[in-house]
């Protein structure tokens, strides 16, 4: 039935699909159009159940199953069916390739890429989808935006490569490679070139699909760009290592405890606090734990698993036990993480050391219960209806209670014997034997103290001889120590005792004998005399007494007569003097509470008064006597009538501003830190010096809350300092930088100038008499005090802040250890931006060429003067190699310079020529430095295109003359040789002629002087041609000559005249007889000078020459010739002596050219030549030759 | 007395006084002239196509530098070029009135030049070469 046919139009679409829904969906949508259809579904979809689905939709539809045949003819409505994975390839008419893959593409991209496209348009982050075996990637339309790629377009994955950073390509490929390969996870984080060529970090994820031989076939991610992240992330470890030191100054240090792994990670403040190395302590649960006081260890433990289990905040004060033993107070918060289960994953958290203020404060905690105690004790001992031993035993338990581990109690002396009086916390078995006892020297620390009427104080009962007769019973019992203390009356006579023991050895300390002292007072006076209770409250010299020895002033305010009575601290403590002993009028305690409290304090005693309160409570200043404000904390004790009106207040004023100025002090330090760490934040992370100055001059400002400051900043040597920002609170104090203000300053002058020669802080706090230059600025800026600070390094102002306020500066801030810290140690701060921002100027300024390049052949930082010369921008300087810039007849020489550099070598004055924005060709001359550990080339070069041009032209014009020159020489070379060439056939012929044959005695005559002038015509031009020659060569050869053998070859060479003229020659070449001189010339010089001697000898005398060597001082040599003969005026002649053609004897021979040539040929050999004469009494020349 | 010798320079009026020179120093038996070093070169070329017993070669040549259509530079390569294997024995002494110095130390170095004499050629200098140590041998008398 079925006819195999070639259908003329095919139509193949194909699906991939796991299940049947999808194929289901597929052919509603397109069977009904097709007249074939291929089809890969997964080999365990139900056959039977496809085939009915098929035929449903499409009934005329059969259905092949085709595995593993590549190829078959195509019969027209049937869908061929294929497994996935299987390689199907139907070829007929258009010899179509089919791919299983191929078929999930086209699904992919045909079908769901609007979806797609959907889902990503909204995204932030790029959306990337690869088809690894066909290399076909598809983009979100986010990478339009970014790179230059065509979004929604299949491109090859190679695209989106060409964009990675070269340094994190081979990561980033290891990576995929390692996924595709081994199934690791894909997750880099790599820079990218965006748009614009700007690289940027992105986080890139993706996973891929394998086919089941393990190939992957699709790979599918995200894009998110993390670079302002990675920026962020390279200033927080900045500020991370800020937060150190905040974190160590404030003693915080931060935890972190990994419930999971039981890991504890610890700040370096944490171990600094529990005084670990961090490499000595592994940090777990367990291990932590160990290190907490024994006593609190269960405690935290408890704590923090109760935290975990209520999902509550962990806060915890405990002890810890540090290696060295110290223990340590420490605050602790914490805050705990849970998984989905709700199950704790890890906590965070701080850890405080406290132990300091935990000292004190329990010091102030415990004097206020003690004092609170003592107030009780009195105001009970004070009603009427109390009765004394519920007082005293109330007062001791209570006692008691505050000195943990010690027992009190009271023995009443009757007689010499003691009875127990208030002992019910001693064991009974103790209290037996005392119970009687006589007094006496030796009787225990109470039979003693009784009899001696003085504090008896046993650290250890078991070994102080005056426990002998008691220790036993005491040991049993389990007494270790007593200190014992005689109650007196009045009187002073003695009559009980006052005892504490302890379970341990012990001594008291400053701070308990103190308390002891002071309860053993209270005792006194409830004891003594519960009789005289009316008096004992109303007059009280007893009770005068105990407030002696305290602290505090105890008042008594008599509501209804409105009077009020002090005890003797008021006059001991705030110096007042009481001026009636018994009332006086309570507006003078109100006179000197500080106006700033006044309306507080009487308000809130009034109020209280009024009201049904039985106790009052007050803190404010008070003025004492001297004028000095003092802490105080008030507290009174109402006492109503019977209609609750108030009467009577008693109660106490306790100085405090130790406590007080201890905490302001505190809070004051912490903020002085604070600030600190605010300026070293502020100049660290400004690069322009400027902008830190300014934050940091505010703060400064803030802190002395003055209106005006100013920073001044020391110039380059450190000689003067000039001005650079101010900070102005109120627009008055701005006048001060006026029009004519200083912008720098000398030492000496004004306040900074002061400031800064004596290197100290300078507070002139009445600037109107003071040297203040701008002193007319200030006032009408209404300033009236200045402040220098100078900011030190190594004892050299580097800086100075000048600061001006209305009133003088607060003493304490101008001396707190912040202003301490700016004048020391902020100096290194400054100078590390000071030398920072020189060479900054010096690299944005210099007129040269200044660049630093990078390993990868590129620059990494250039100076504006490279920019602004070559017209390239930074970026397009920092972006192509540094050999791309290079003229192409430079390249290869450049290259190999380069590479000498990336060896080690330093270049200098390397030149080549580099191409300019505009084209042209600039001339630099190259200095560079590698620093091979950095990686980097420190370069120099400037620009010597014009020295390059004149050295040219230079060159060219010295070629030319040299041309010009030699033409002109060859001239005169020719022109002699002209000249001479028939002068010297006029010489040949007076040599061949023969005079005697000449008959006529006139032509004889004639013949004569025509041979004499061509002779000396020949003569001159000889001269000329010697002169010539001397000029020409300046680069003679010389070596080393004799001068006796010179002498002896010219001597021979005219004898003849020598004889004739009868000359005598004496010669001595004794001293020096060589000389490194040309040949020629030295003969020359001899030959002229023996001849000139000759020449110009006295008529009439026969010529006598003296010619000898001889050494200078300084070793030069010397060769003098001296004569006898005519010499010459030399004030007449002066220095024409050896000029050309100066003739100063009217002689046959004279041409006046000898002494020229001389002088020529010395002093073109470096020498000198001197002379001395005398008409008629002879020459003497002095050749100096050249050292 | 050397048997035959050449003076080489383009004046007449040299050549014509170093030939009574010579004579008068009893220096040669014949003087040959020629005008130029071409004029020389031909003479060569000219004896050297002769028989060998024919030849009339000189044993030294006076020799001008400054000289046209040859100047003596010229003459001095082309007889070393193309003579001296022939006459090897040749020797010559510049005879120039030349300024030059360079070309005193020029000649000096050619292989064929004995000596350098700056004109006019003298009585005395020619006295003098009669002992020069390539000369000699031609004055033992």
């Amino acid at each position: 039935m079925t006819k195999k046919t070639t259908p003329s139009k095919v139509s193949i679409l194909g699906i991939y699909s796991e299940g049947l829904e999808p194929v289901q969906d597929f052919l509603e949508n397109y069977a009904g159009s097709m007249e074939n259809l291929a089809l890969v579904v997964a080999h365990y979809i139900d056959h039977g159940l496809l085939k009915k689905t098929l035929t449903q939709i499409k009934p005329l539809t059969t259905m092949q199953i085709v595995e593993g045949v590549d190829q078959m003819e195509l019969l027209p409505n049937t869908i061929y069916v294929a497994p996935i994975g299987q390689k199907v390839s139907i070829t007929k008419t258009n010899r179509l390739f089919f791919h299983s893959t191929l078929f999930k593409i086209q699904e992919e991209l045909n079908k769901s890429q609007e979806r797609f496209d959907l889902a990503v348009r909204g995204s932030s982050d790029g959306i990337w989808d690869w088809f690894p075996q066909l290399d076909k990637a598809y983009f979100s339309p986010y990478f339009s935006g970014l790179f230059e790629i065509e979004s929604n377009q299949t491109v090859g994955m190679s695209t989106m490569v060409d964009h990675i950073h070269p340094d994190d390509l081979a990561g980033t490929q290891a990576a995929l490679e390692a996924h595709l390969r081994h199934k690791r996870p894909y997750r880099v984080e790599t820079r990218l070139r965006t748009k614009g060529n700007v690289y940027r970090w992105f986080f890139v994820s993706g996973q891929a699909i394998w086919d089941e031989h393990g190939a992957p076939i699709r790979m599918a991610g995200s894009f998110t760009d993390i670079h302002d992240r990675k920026i962020f992330e390279k200033q927080l470890i900045r500020t991370e290592r800020n937060l150190k030191v905040a974190q160590r100054l404030a003693l915080i240090g931060d935890w972190e405890m990994n419930l999971l792994e039981d890991k504890l990670m610890w700040s370096d403040e944490v171990f600094h606090i529990f005084g670990l190395e961090p490499q000595e302590f592994e940090a777990n649960f367990q291990a932590c734990m160990s290190h907490i006081h024994p006593d609190d260890q269960d405690y935290v433990r408890d704590t923090y698993f109760t935290s975990l289990n209520e999902r509550s905040a962990y806060h915890i004060f405990h002890r810890i036990v540090t290696k060295d033993g110290t223990i340590k107070q420490v605050e602790c918060h914490g805050e705990s993480f849970y998984d989905e289960a709700g199950n704790p994953t890890y906590s965070i958290g701080t850890v405080q050391d406290i132990t300091q203020l935990k000292d004190i404060e329990n010091a102030l905690k415990h004097n206020l219960r003690i004092q609170q105690l003592e107030q009780e004790v009195l105001k009970r001992n004070a009603q009427k209806e109390s009765k004394l031993e519920d007082t005293v035993n109330f007062y001791l338990k209570e006692l008691e209670a505050i000195y943990k581990g010690m027992t009190c109690s009271i023995l009443k002396l009757k007689g010499d014997r003691l009875y127990n009086w208030f002992s019910s916390s001693i064991p009974e078995d103790f209290t037996k034997v005392v119970e009687g006892m006589k007094i006496g020297p030796n009787e225990g620390s109470c039979g003693t103290a009784a009899y001696l009427n003085q504090k008896i104080i046993v650290a250890d009962i078991a070994t102080n001889e005056l426990w002998v007769n008691f220790k036993t019973e005491a040991l049993k019992v389990g007494l270790k120590s007593c200190w014992s203390y005689p109650i007196v009356n009045s009187n002073n006579i003695v009559i009980g005792t006052f005892a504490m023991y302890y379970n341990e050895i012990k001594c008291p300390t400053k701070d308990e004998e103190n308390a002891i002292e002071r309860a053993k007072n209270i005792l006194q006076i409830i004891i003594e005399n519960k009789a005289f209770e009316q008096e004992l409250i109303v007059t009280n010299e007893r009770y005068q007494y105990v407030t002696k020895v305290t602290s505090d002033a105890i008042w008594d305010w008599d509501l209804v007569n409105q009077k009020v009575t002090w005890s003797e601290a008021f006059l001991i403590k705030f110096g007042y003097e009481i001026k009636h002993k018994d009332q006086e009028l309570i507006e003078r305690w109100a006179s000197h509470i500080h106006p700033e409290d006044y309306e507080n304090v009487t308000t809130s005693f009034k109020n209280t008064i009024t009201g049904k309160g039985t106790e009052w409570h007050a803190a404010y200043r008070f003025q004492k006597a001297d004028g000095e404000y003092i802490y105080m904390r008030d507290k009174g004790n109402i006492i109503r009538n019977q209609e609750g009106k108030a009467i009577r207040v008693v109660g106490a004023m306790f100085d405090v501003t130790h406590e007080v100025k201890e905490t302001l002090e505190r809070q004051k330090s912490e903020k002085e830190k604070e600030i600190w760490y605010t300026i070293l934040n502020a100049i660290n992370s400004n690069d322009v010096l400027e902008k830190g100055f300014q934050i940091i001059i505010k703060q400064l400002c803030d802190f002395f809350e003055c209106l005006y400051g100013e920073v001044w900043l020391a110039n380059i040597d450190n000689t003067c300092l000039l001005y650079r920002v101010n900070h102005t609170i109120t627009e008055r104090a701005a006048l001060m930088r006026g029009e004519k203000s200083y912008t720098y300053i000398k030492e000496n002058q004004g306040l900074a100038g002061a400031t800064m020669f004596e290197k100290k802080i300078i507070h002139w706090p009445d600037l109107q008499n003071s040297e203040l230059i701008r002193k007319d600025y200030a006032l009408l800026a209404g300033l009236n005090a200045g402040l220098g600070i100078p900011v030190l390094y190594n004892n050299t102002i580097i800086a100075q802040f000048t600061f001006f306020a209305e009133k003088p500066f607060d003493n304490e801030k101008i001396s707190s250890s912040l202003i301490e810290n700016i004048t020391q140690q902020f100096g290194a701060y400054v100078q590390k931006h000071k030398i920072d921002n020189e060479l900054t100027q010096y690299f944005n300024l210099s007129p040269v060429f200044l660049c630093i390049s990078g390993a990868d052949g590129r620059l990494k930082k250039v100076n504006p003067y490279l920019m602004k010369k070559t017209g390239y921008s930074e970026k397009e300087l920092l972006e192509r190699k540094i050999i791309d810039f290079v003229h192409p007849d430079d390249y290869e020489e450049t290259y190999n310079e380069i590479g000498r550099i990336y060896q080690g070598f330093p270049t200098r004055q390397f030149e080549n020529r580099m191409i300019t924005k505009s084209g042209e060709a600039m001339w630099f001359e190259w200095s560079a430095l590698p620093i091979i550990e950095e990686g980097l080339t420190y370069a120099i070069a400037t620009d010597i295109t014009e020295k390059k041009k004149t050295r040219e032209e230079r060159k060219i014009l010295i070629e030319e003359l040299t041309k010009s020159n030699k033409e002109l020489k060859q001239f005169s070379y020719i022109t002699s040789h002209n000249l001479r060439s028939p002068l010297t056939n006029m010489v040949g012929v007076f040599e061949l002629l023969d005079f005697s044959n000449i008959q006529d005695e006139e032509t004889s005559m004639l013949l004569e002087i025509l041979k004499n002038s061509t002779h000396n015509l020949n003569e001159v031009l000889n001269d000329l041609i010697s002169l010539l020659i001397i000029k020409e060569n300046s680069n003679l050869s010389t070596s080393n000559m004799s001068f006796s053998s010179t002498f002896g070859a010219v001597k021979k060479s005219i004898n003849l005249l020598i004889e004739q003229s009868q000359t005598q020659i004496q010669t001595d070449f004794l001293a020096i007889d060589q000389v490194n001189f040309n040949h020629g010339y030295l003969e020359s010089i001899f030959l002229n000078m023996i001849t000139n001697s000759i020449k110009y000898a006295i008529p009439g005398e026969a010529p006598c020459i003296q010619i000898y060597s001889q050494k200078t001082e300084n070793g030069a040599t010397q060769l003098v010739f001296e004569d006898k003969g005519l010499g010459f005026d030399l004030e007449k002649v002066g220095d024409r002596v050896f000029g050309l053609f100066q003739k100063f004897h009217q002689h046959k021979d004279s041409r006046g050219i000898g002494l020229y040539l001389v002088h020529s040929q010395i002093t073109s050999l470096g020498g000198t030549i001197k002379v001395q004469s005398e008409v008629n009494h002879g020459t003497k020349f002095t050749i100096t030759f050249k050292g | 007395m050397i048997a035959k010798i050449m003076c080489v320079d383009d004046d007449p009026m040299t050549l014509m006084l170093n030939k009574l020179t010579l004579k008068k120093c009893n220096f040669c038996q014949d003087a040959l002239t020629a005008e130029n070093g071409k004029i020389a070169i031909e003479y060569f070329e000219q004896q050297l196509n002769l028989p060998l017993e024919k030849r009339e070669l000189p044993d030294l040549i006076f020799l001008d530098l400054n000289m046209p259509e040859m100047n003596g530079w010229e003459f001095l390569n082309a007889y070393l070029k193309e003579y001296m294997a022939v006459q090897p024995e040749l020797k010559v002494v510049i005879l120039s009135s030349t300024v030059d110095p360079d070309d005193r130390e020029r000649a000096i170095k050619n292989p064929l030049v004995i000596d350098f004499i700056s004109k006019p050629l003298t009585i005395r200098r020619l006295d003098e070469l009669k002992k020069h140590q390539a000369l000699s041998q031609y004055f033992l008398d």
